[in-house]
């Protein structure tokens, strides 16, 4: 981690911009609270808690570290035509999984048995659909790439001679 | 050692980026939530207009599609930031810890946001709380926490945005573009397979949508049916009558032919006007009643008084209040008619308010008594 350290470090948090947004931001955020807690009886600020913390917690030990390796696998696996359109049918359908799953769970429906307008239509055969249309579309894109590195120069080994090789990673973001 | 985050694609730019297209969409987000929370709870100096029809239409599609695109994008963004989680030390100094601590507000509280606001536009209550309200909280605690963070960020934002960044693009522009146009593909795409349930070009593809525009009774979706509502039993009663009372000279009792009667004559009106429900989707619908403004002219109501509406419905959504303009708005009808045949008992039969550019949930079904205040 020692990148990471020296990664030009956060900024100083000084000066009148950093304690004014502070205090307005605080202000605000206080706001906030004050209203969740004086409403506890219907904002159950307890389980409010418990989503709050849950959600932060499946984001940073579960969701970003698989993503993260995915990428990992990604750049050191793949042939080099393969890795853009890869990642954007990765990124595409697991956005596209993620955000359905609310409609696919379909527990909605059972609110209003007798409303056939709520979750109308087959949820999951409509996702099996949409993603074979991202999938033809990466296979689209990747053999369009590869017959173009053919046409120009065919590379002597399958990976790491791409025209667009990149450089080392660049420090990560000072935050 | 921790983790290996190596990866051309994060740079302090592609944070930036990201970055300034949440606050975008979450600002876009807030005002219109708060623009929503206005006009159902209205202060006495807010007088929402009833012109342009679409107005509330757009206001709500923009809510909740600005939020379904955000969720791809605060993704990435914090994926770009993601190894400073293991960043070590992890705080150096006061300041610093209060900024890092101000992260879990802002994360948990936008994450909150995002997944119950998707779970509630397809009717999934799993959480216990009461989402309107604390929807509405957090989102001020999320504007607090995003002052902070924008206070603490705004030099690395304008180091990372500002000139030609011909450094930056040697090392890892193109993958870093790259990442980008993922990511914006896949809010594109995400809009693409359910927007379409609020904006009528893109109906066609809706079919991840909790909603499908024309997919309903007579046409049209139906927010709550007559069951769920608790009146389907009521509907039938001959003796039914809609009171007309309130602030006026000469109340009336008026019975389905009575409506029906006005409707054939000179107070009869038809319109196209949308539905917009606060959940996301709405649909335009070619609606024939009674024009309410007439009815009020002849029960002799002041010029400029608001007017609630009640339902047979009880508890919930029962009732709602028109302010003047929306009153007297000459598109504003006590429907009796959707696309040509009578209303199904699920759209608000017997007669059921629309008024334009109004929530859909204060467009009141089941009516029961005008009242003017």
């Amino acid at each position: 981690m020692s990148d990471l350290r020296a990664a030009g470090g956060p900024e100083p948090l000084a000066g009148w911009r950093w304690w004014t947004g502070l205090a307005v931001g605080g202000a605000v955020g206080l706001v906030g609270l004050t209203g969740l807690l004086a409403d506890a009886a219907k904002t159950m600020p307890v389980v409010w808690l418990e989503w709050l913390v849950g959600l932060v917690l499946v984001h940073d030990l579960v969701l970003a570290p698989l993503v993260n390796l995915a990428g990992r696998r990604l750049r050191d696996r793949a042939p080099e035509a393969w890795r853009w359109p890869l990642q954007l049918g990765l990124v595409t359908s697991g956005v596209l999984v993620l955000a359905s799953v609310p409609v696919l769970v379909g527990v909605g429906r059972r609110t209003q048995p007798g409303n056939a307008s709520v979750l109308p239509g087959d949820h999951p055969l409509a996702l099996a659909v949409v993603l074979a249309v991202v999938w033809l579309g990466v296979l689209a894109l990747g053999t369009w790439d590869l017959r173009r590195r053919h046409r120009t120069a065919p590379p002597p080994d399958r990976r790491g001679a791409g025209a667009e090789e990149v450089p080392a990673a660049p420090d990560p973001p000072a935050r | 050692m921790g983790p290996n985050f190596a990866s051309p694609a994060r740079s302090e730019r592609t944070t930036a980026v990201l970055g300034v297209a949440v606050g975008v969409l979450f600002g876009v987000c807030l005002l219109t939530g708060l623009l929503s929370h206005l006009i159902q709870q209205p202060p006495g100096w807010f007088d929402w207009p009833s012109r342009p029809v679409w107005l509330y239409r757009w206001s709500q599609g923009l809510h909740v599609f600005c939020g379904v695109a955000a969720i791809p994008v605060l993704l990435a963004k914090l994926w770009s930031v993601y190894p400073n989680l293991y960043r070590w030390p992890p705080v150096r100094g006061v300041a610093h810890a209060i900024e890092r601590a101000g992260i879990v507000p802002l994360l948990g509280g936008a994450l909150l946001l995002l997944v119950t606001g998707m779970m509630n536009i397809a009717y999934w209550y799993g959480w216990g709380f009461d989402f309107i309200r604390t929807h509405y909280w957090t989102a001020w605690i999320v504007t607090g926490a995003l002052v902070v963070h924008l206070s603490a960020k705004l030099p690395v934002l304008r180091r990372a945005l500002a000139g030609r960044h011909a450094a930056a693009d040697a090392v890892g522009g193109l993958e870093r573009r790259r990442f980008l146009v993922a990511t914006g593909a896949a809010a594109g795409a995400l809009l693409l397979v359910t927007a379409g349930e609020a904006f009528t070009p893109l109906r066609r593809l809706a079919v991840l949508s909790p909603r499908r525009q024309g997919v309903g009774l007579q046409g049209l979706p139906v927010n709550k049916d007559a069951a769920s509502a608790g009146v389907a039993g009521k509907l039938d009663d001959p003796g039914w009558r809609l009171a007309v009372g309130g602030r006026v000279t000469r109340p009336a009792s008026l019975s389905l032919t009575d409506l029906q009667a006005r409707m054939a004559g000179p107070m009869g009106h038809a319109a196209r006007l949308p539905i917009a429900c606060v959940e996301g989707w709405s649909q335009e619908a070619h609606w024939r009643g009674v024009r309410l403004r007439d009815l009020l002219e002849e029960a002799g109501a002041p010029a400029a008084a608001a007017v609630r509406v009640r339902s047979l419905q009880r508890g919930g959504y029962s009732s709602s209040l028109l302010n003047p303009a929306h009153a007297r708005d000459p598109d504003t009808m006590l429907a009796l008619e959707l696309n040509g045949a009578p209303l199904h008992p699920d759209h608000g039969f017997p007669v059921r308010l629309i008024a334009p550019s109004n929530p859909g949930v204060m467009q009141t079904k089941w009516l029961e008594s005008v009242t003017v205040q």
